[in-house]
Parts: C-alpha cells; sequence; structure tokens
C-alpha cells in the first residue's frame, strides 16, 4: 500500500523533520508507531495522508507516486485516506451530523455537500457510525458543545462514513482516560479487521502497542529507529529509547537510542 | 463506552428552527425585492445593450486623460489641501474627544471596585454621572450627523473654505471616537488599577497609569484608523465647498470636463492609498 | 520615548537608540500640523467672531420647531422610504459581490498555508494561483478607495438620475469594504477542521462550505449589519448629487435656509439609524 524510500522532509523554517525514511506497509496491516513528542510523528501521518510533499525520496501509493498526483487524482486518493487527528479538528460550530457526513464528501458533487447542510442527505450512515461509537443520542448537538473524548468519538464517526481503505490515526487517545483509551484503540483495530483495512496509529502507550499491534514502529528525531514485532524490543532498550508516563521525560534518553535497540528486530542504521 | 445495541430505536429531537427567523429571512428577501423594483434599478436595462453603450461611451469620453501642468498644479494644491482637512480634523475630534470624555474619568474610574468608599458625598457622584451622560449624549449626537451636513452647517458660520471642513471632520469624528474611546476605556482590566489604588494612587494617577496605559495601543489604532476614513470624507467634502479636490471634482463633473475626471479620480487614489500606508506605518509603530 | 538620559547611559542601553525615530516622528507631527494649519486656513477666531454667531444664531433659532406639519411629511415620506431601499438594496448587493472577490482575495484558500503543499510546483502554477488573489485584492482596493459619493456622481453621469445609480454606488464601494474585511475573517480562520475535512478528499468549494462558511458567517453577519446601518446614512447623502433619496431635499433646505425642515429630515435620519441598529442588534442575537 505504501512504499517510502529515503523520504525526507524540510520545513520551509529549516527544521527538519524527517531524515531518509525507509517504510513499507501492506494492505490490510497493522501498525503502531511510538516516538517522543517532536520525533516527527505528525509529519510522517501528513505525508501519508497526502496532505504533505516529501522533500526528497520517493513515496508511492497505492503503486502511484506521490508527485504525479494532483487535482482529480489527489481527491480521490484521499478520499480513500482516513485520518484522525490528535485534536479532533471537527468544524466546532456544525451540528454532530454536519461533520459525520462530511465523511462523504469525497464522493459528493457540490451541490449535494450544499443540500446536505440545508437537509441532511444519507442521516442513516451517521446514525450508524454514531451508534457504533457510542454518541447517537449527540447527533443534533452542535460540536463544540461536546467533550473533548466524544468529540474524539465523532471524528471516528467520520472515518467509519467515509469508510476508507486505510485508516490513520495520529495521537488519537492522547487526551482520553486509560479505559477510554483502550477501548478506542480496540474499536479500531475491530474497524480495521472487519473491513480488512490498512491502520497506522501513533500511541504514547507504549503498553497498548504491545498489547494490540502485531507491528511496531518507533521514530526519533525524525529517524526510523525500529520496525518489527513489539515483543523483540527488549524494556530496557524501551525505556532508554522513550518515556511512558509524561512528565518523566528525561533529554538524555532520548539521545543513545539506536546502539542497544539495533540488537532485536530490524536494524536499521 | 458502549458498543451501543443496535436493536434500540435511537429518540431524539430534532430541533428546529424557531418559526420567527424563517420569518425573518422571508421578510429581508421580501424587502429586497420590493426595494429593487421600487428604485427603478433594473439589470435589464442596466446590463442590455442600451445601458452597456451608455457606459461604454462615458467610459471612452475620459480618455486620454488630461494631464495639462495647469490642472496637475490644481490638483496637488487640492490633494494637499485634502490631506490637510483630513489631518487637523482626526486631531481636533481626538482633542474634543478627550475633552469631553475626560470629564468623565472619574466616572469611569469611580467603579465600585475602586471607589474611595464614603469619601464623595452621593450628591457629587451624581452630578459626575450626569456630565458624563450628558457628555456620552453630546457626542452621540456628533456622530449621527453626517460629516457633508455639519459641512454645510459650519460653512454657515465660518464662510465656505476647508476651514468648515476640518470642523466639520471635527466634530463628527470626535463622536465616532468619543463613543469608541468610552468602550475601550470600560472594559480595560481593572486590576492593576486596583493594585495602583492600594498603593495609595489618588484616581487621576490611576486613571494615568492604569487604564490610560493599558488602552493606549487601542486608542491610537482606533485614531488611525478614522485617519483613513477621514481621508475620503474630506476628498468629498468639496462638493459642498468645504475645500478639497471633491471642488475640482464637482466641477469637472458638472461642466462635462470628462478628460479631468480620471485625472482627479487617479489623484484620489493615490491619496488614498498613501494615507493607508502612512496609517499601517504608523500602526507597526507605535502600537 | 520621553528625553534619553545621558549618552553614556543611552550607549550601553540599545532601546534608547529607538528613541531617535520617535523624535523624528514627533518633529514630522509638529510640522505636518503646522503645514496642515496654513493649507487649511484655519482661522479659530472666525468661529468667535460677531456674523458667525450672528448666522449660529439664525440657525438655532430657525431650527425650532422642527417641521412636523402633514404636508411636510407627506411630501418627505417617498424620499425617506426610497433611502431605506437604497440602503437595503446597496448592502445586499455589496455583500453578494464581496463575498466571491473576498474568496478570490483570501491567500489561505489560493496558495498560501498546509491545504496548499502538494499542490503543482510549476511556474504556470504560481501565476495562476496568485493571479486572482492579486487582481481580487485590486479591485477591492479600488472600490474601497474611491469615495461612495464619487461613484454616485459617476454613475449619475453614466446613467442619469434616480436611485439607481444611487444603489449601484452604495453596492460598489461597500462591496470593496465588505469584501476586504470578509477576506480578513477567512484568512484569520484556524486551519486544523479544515485541514481534516480535506483529508476526507473534499474538494474546495466543499471545503469552503463546510469548513471557512461555518466557521465565519457570524463575523460576516455581524459586519454586514454594521454597514447596513452606515448604509442608511450613506444612502441619506446621495440626494446631494441626485442620485435619489432624501439628500436632495437636505440640500434644498439648508440652501433655502428652511433650517426647521432641515432639522426634521436629520433626525429622521437619526430615528432610522437607531432603529436599524436596534434591529441589527435582534437580527444578529438571533441566526448567531
Amino acid at each position: 500500500m505504501y512504499t517510502l524510500q529515503g523520504v525526507s522532509k524540510i520545513y520551509p523554517n529549516g527544521c527538519t523533520a524527517l531524515q531518509a525514511i525507509d517504510l513499507h506497509l501492506a494492505a490490510g496491516e497493522r501498525v503502531a508507531l511510538i516516538g517522543p513528542s517532536g520525533a516527527g510523528k505528525t509529519t510522517l501521518f501528513r505525508m501519508l495522508n497526502c496532505t504533505l510533499r516529501p522533500s526528497s525520496g520517493t513515496l508511492t501509493i497505492g503503486g502511484v507516486e506521490s508527485t504525479r498526483l494532483y487535482g482529480k487524482r489527489l481527491r480521490h486518493l484521499r478520499c480513500r485516506i482516513g485520518t484522525i487527528y490528535q485534536q479532533h479538528n471537527l468544524v466546532p460550530r456544525l451540528r454532530v451530523m454536519h461533520n459525520v457526513l462530511a465523511g462523504h464528501l469525497g464522493h459528493w458533487s457540490t451541490l449535494r455537500a450544499l443540500i446536505s447542510l440545508l437537509r441532511p442527505l444519507e442521516l442513516g450512515t451517521a446514525v450508524t457510525a454514531l451508534r457504533q461509537v457510542g454518541l447517537a443520542e449527540k447527533i443534533f448537538q452542535r460540536t463544540d458543545h461536546l467533550s473533548g473524548g466524544e468529540q474524539q468519538r465523532v471524528a471516528i464517526a467520520r472515518t467509519l462514513v467515509q469508510d476508507p481503505e486505510v485508516i490513520l490515526a495520529d495521537e488519537p487517545v492522547a487526551s482520553l482516560d486509560p479505559v477510554l483509551s483502550e477501548s478506542v484503540v480496540r474499536l479500531l483495530l475491530d474497524l480495521a479487521t472487519r473491513g480488512h483495512k490498512t491502520l497506522l496509529v501513533s500511541l504514547h502507550s507504549v503498553h497498548l502497542a504491545l498489547e494490540y499491534f502485531p507491528r511496531l514502529i518507533v521514530l526519533q528525531q525524525g529517524r526510523l529507529v525500529y520496525d518489527g514485532p513489539p515483543q523483540a524490543l527488549s524494556s530496557a532498550a524501551l525505556q532508554e529509547l522513550f518515556i511512558d508516563t509524561p512528565g518523566d521525560a528525561s533529554p538524555e534518553a532520548h539521545v543513545h537510542a539506536p546502539s542497544s535497540v539495533a540488537r532485536s528486530g530490524r536494524f536499521l542504521p | 463506552m458502549a458498543q451501543a445495541a443496535t436493536t434500540s430505536p435511537v429518540t431524539v429531537t430534532r430541533p428546529r428552527r424557531a418559526r420567527w427567523q424563517y420569518v425573518v429571512m422571508l421578510g429581508l428577501l421580501v424587502l429586497g425585492v420590493w426595494s429593487y423594483r421600487d428604485t427603478g434599478l433594473s439589470f435589464g436595462t442596466l446590463l442590455g445593450a442600451e445601458g452597456r453603450h451608455q457606459m461604454a461611451l462615458f467610459v471612452r469620453q475620459m480618455f486620454p486623460p488630461d494631464l495639462s501642468p495647469g490642472l496637475l498644479r490644481q490638483i496637488a494644491w487640492g490633494a494637499l489641501e485634502t490631506f490637510a482637512i483630513s489631518f487637523l480634523g482626526t486631531l481636533l475630534a481626538v482633542l474634543l474627544a478627550a475633552v469631553l470624555l475626560g470629564g468623565a474619568t472619574r466616572t469611569l474610574a469611580a467603579s465600585s471596585a475602586f471607589s474611595e468608599a464614603g469619601s464623595h458625598g452621593l450628591w457629587r457622584s451624581l452630578r459626575q454621572t450626569l456630565r458624563y451622560g450628558l457628555a456620552r449624549a453630546l457626542l452621540n449626537l456628533f456622530r449621527s450627523v453626517p460629516e457633508l451636513i455639519w459641512a454645510l452647517l459650519f460653512i454657515l458660520v465660518v464662510g465656505l473654505g476647508p476651514f468648515a471642513g476640518v470642523l466639520a471632520l471635527g466634530v463628527h469624528t470626535a463622536g465616532v471616537l468619543g463613543r469608541l474611546f468610552a468602550e475601550v476605556l470600560e472594559n480595560v482590566d481593572r486590576r492593576p488599577c486596583e493594585t495602583l489604588q492600594a498603593a495609595g494612587a489618588n484616581r487621576m494617577q490611576v486613571f494615568l497609569y492604569g487604564m490610560l496605559s493599558q488602552a493606549l495601543p487601542e486608542l491610537v489604532s482606533f485614531a488611525l484608523y478614522r485617519w483613513e476614513v477621514n481621508i475620503r470624507a474630506a476628498a468629498i467634502l468639496g462638493f459642498v465647498g468645504a475645500g478639497g479636490l471633491g471642488y475640482y471634482l464637482f466641477i469637472a463633473l458638472n461642466l462635462f470636463l470628462h478628460k479631468q475626471l480620471l485625472t482627479l479620480m487617479a489623484a484620489m487614489l493615490v491619496l488614498v492609498t498613501l494615507v493607508d500606508l502612512c496609517s499601517a506605518l504608523l500602526r507597526r509603530l507605535l502600537v | 520615548m520621553p528625553l534619553p538620559p545621558s549618552p553614556a547611559v543611552a550607549a550601553s542601553y540599545p532601546e534608547w537608540q529607538s528613541s531617535r525615530t520617535g523624535r523624528f516622528l514627533a518633529l514630522l507631527f509638529l510640522f505636518a500640523v503646522v503645514a496642515s494649519w496654513r493649507l487649511a486656513e484655519v482661522r479659530p477666531l472666525a468661529l468667535v467672531q460677531a456674523e458667525a454667531l450672528h448666522n449660529l444664531f439664525a440657525f438655532a433659532s430657525g431650527m425650532f420647531p422642527p417641521a412636523h406639519s402633514a404636508e411636510f411629511l407627506k411630501t418627505v415620506a417617498r424620499p425617506v422610504m426610497q433611502t431605506i431601499q437604497m440602503a437595503l438594496l446597496g448592502t445586499l448587493l455589496a455583500a453578494l459581490l464581496g463575498i466571491p472577490l473576498a474568496l478570490l482575495a483570501t491567500n489561505s484558500l489560493s496558495f498560501a498555508g498546509p491545504l496548499h503543499d502538494m499542490a503543482r510546483r510549476s511556474p504556470l502554477a504560481w501565476v495562476l494561483t496568485r493571479l486572482p488573489y492579486t487582481c481580487a485584492r485590486l479591485l477591492l482596493n479600488l472600490l474601497r478607495s474611491i469615495p461612495e459619493l464619487v461613484w454616485a456622481l459617476l454613475f449619475v453621469r453614466a446613467l442619469g438620475l434616480g436611485a439607481a445609480p444611487g444603489v449601484l454606488a452604495l453596492a460598489v464601494s461597500y462591496g470593496g469594504m465588505l469584501g476586504k474585511v470578509y477576506a480578513d475573517i477567512l484568512e484569520a480562520v484556524p486551519s486544523a477542521p479544515l485541514e481534516a475535512l480535506q483529508s476526507t478528499g473534499a474538494s474546495r468549494l466543499q471545503l469552503v462550505l463546510y469548513g471557512w462558511l461555518p466557521q465565519v458567517w457570524p463575523n460576516m453577519l455581524a459586519y454586514t449589519l454594521y454597514r447596513w446601518e452606515c448604509a442608511l446614512r450613506a444612502a441619506a447623502l446621495m440626494g446631494f448629487v441626485g442620485a435619489g433619496g432624501i439628500g436632495q431635499q437636505i440640500e434644498l433646505s439648508m440652501r433655502m435656509f428652511e433650517y426647521h425642515e432641515a432639522v426634521s429630515l436629520i433626525a429622521i435620519i437619526f430615528a432610522l439609524s437607531a432603529l436599524m441598529e436596534w434591529l441589527g442588534d435582534i437580527l444578529r442575537r438571533s441566526l448567531v
């Protein structure tokens, strides 16, 4: 599904977010992404969902090189990729139903989109999606009247409606409590398995990654430093690599990880 | 989080937009259509062959623009005069607003948060509130009468010429600025003022150090914004004889000197853009 | 900045260097005041001369009582109605003109920001995205910079007397003002929800409908209602140049020294303006 070769991203302000990333994601895989803040996770996600273009290297999505994607082709590709953001990124003043139905925008004409704002079309799909996340009764409320956790679930409902082939979730549970986090992760995995979708989730909590995902990717300072089964990663390496509980972060731990990690899993220089 | 049972029906009441909101929207539409028919505006005739021909003819008459040195010199003087009118007018407005509101600083400062309890009688505070109310009412009057009408009035008093324009702009803008200034001053954060008072400052000091210092950037910004508005207003005060480029424009149009129109409009455009740029620059420097 | 301390101290504090700009500005300001004073022929004493006071007194006494005879009111009813219509229609048309221009003049819609990182990088694409933006901005500036009365005069010359040129003048000049403010509001919209919508594959127009408009329309409406109130006052003046409305009557009354009529008309405008403000407040609070 995704092939990255030597992909780097340097922002206009000089900041290097990603350096020489080599990655391959097959269709139907379920992968967890871990890394400390500022490692470049969000940049990677934005590249995978076609919001950012790599500064160098090649990115192939579904067999098509990303540099050849423009206009309508780009739109159709984006339609097949669903993204869940950390900060929900919903339109605050719209009602929940409109935010959820926005998942259809990829294959609705502008006229249908406009009509739907006045009189919601395909409301049934929104109801079903909201039922799956347990928010059916909030369908007519204004989105900014919901709590953070509820808004995150609305964002997931939108992805459900969109029904994409790939689900990219950028820290979807960062602002949720542990119980809710676990159920959201399980929901995403459930969707992915049932629909044969590719799933990439970035997480702060290593426990969730270890428990639920067959493959783990670790990003640190823009570099990919581990790619393989999570069990093969020794706990000492994990401790050095990256801190599980916030507030615990000590700068030294982030610096010299690669040497100890290289022992297990795929070695990435 | 539940995998909600698909069997239980979802009972949600769809919110209905209040009926009278539809009435309002419909009313606006009706008014719009009625206005369209009544004012005699007709896009049919406007954009039809006849209308287009007329407008094309008019535009063609303006080319080539008259660029004779005599005219250019007149226009240059006119532009300088217009600039002067707008500049002094805005200045006068600031002074006038400051003076009228100045009498109200005591009232502004006399919120319950830091009025010196019991040291001034009820009668005195009543007088102050009255003075403030009167000042605000006067400023309201100033701003409700358009500048052009003020200009007519001042022409009666001081005769034709740019001075009437300065006074007209000054008075009208004082009204506008007075209201804006009062709002800004009323919405200032009170806590620094309370601290100052607790440290023993009197009311004028509290006003200067606490309120004015916080409000000054916004006040300056408003004054500069009004200057931008006033340069446009000053340009047309000449229509009624209060000096500036408007006078030449009026003559050109009434004597059918179409070739001068383009030059005059270009001059106005340049003047307005210049003032806008100055205002933006000053805003960046001062605010 | 006030006067700097001794040169020795000033040398060690870079902030005092900026006081040079301050002093330059102050001098420039003084120069501008003096020059303007001469140019504008300011004669404050003229205000208190006998003739001036006499004229003022004549005006003040002529004002009362304001004309309120039934005959007078019947004569001015039609122009007053026309003024209201001009203001309403002018503002509506201005909004219709301003919205598309504003959409073109928003750089985050055309080429700036994270939404456009995947766009083509060819020089042709660069020009094609920036051209409408620059043209729209220039046009908006042009429309705003020419005073509405000047537009009215031009339209009267081109189309003849009546209320139609007045409406067009309002539509054009206010269209420029509304467009500029709309564009500023649109550019200030937070981009996170827009990015999320874009990632579902929405087209640009759908982004505008679902992402921009819901976030900005209260602000846009509020400013439009404010402009409507200003439009009423402007429409009242259109008559000065023959473009319809009550202005012609006001000018006539002033020039014929019928001050009581003029005062009535001004009072009517004042009342209408206050009414508009009140209506606007209600509308704003209900529709938002």
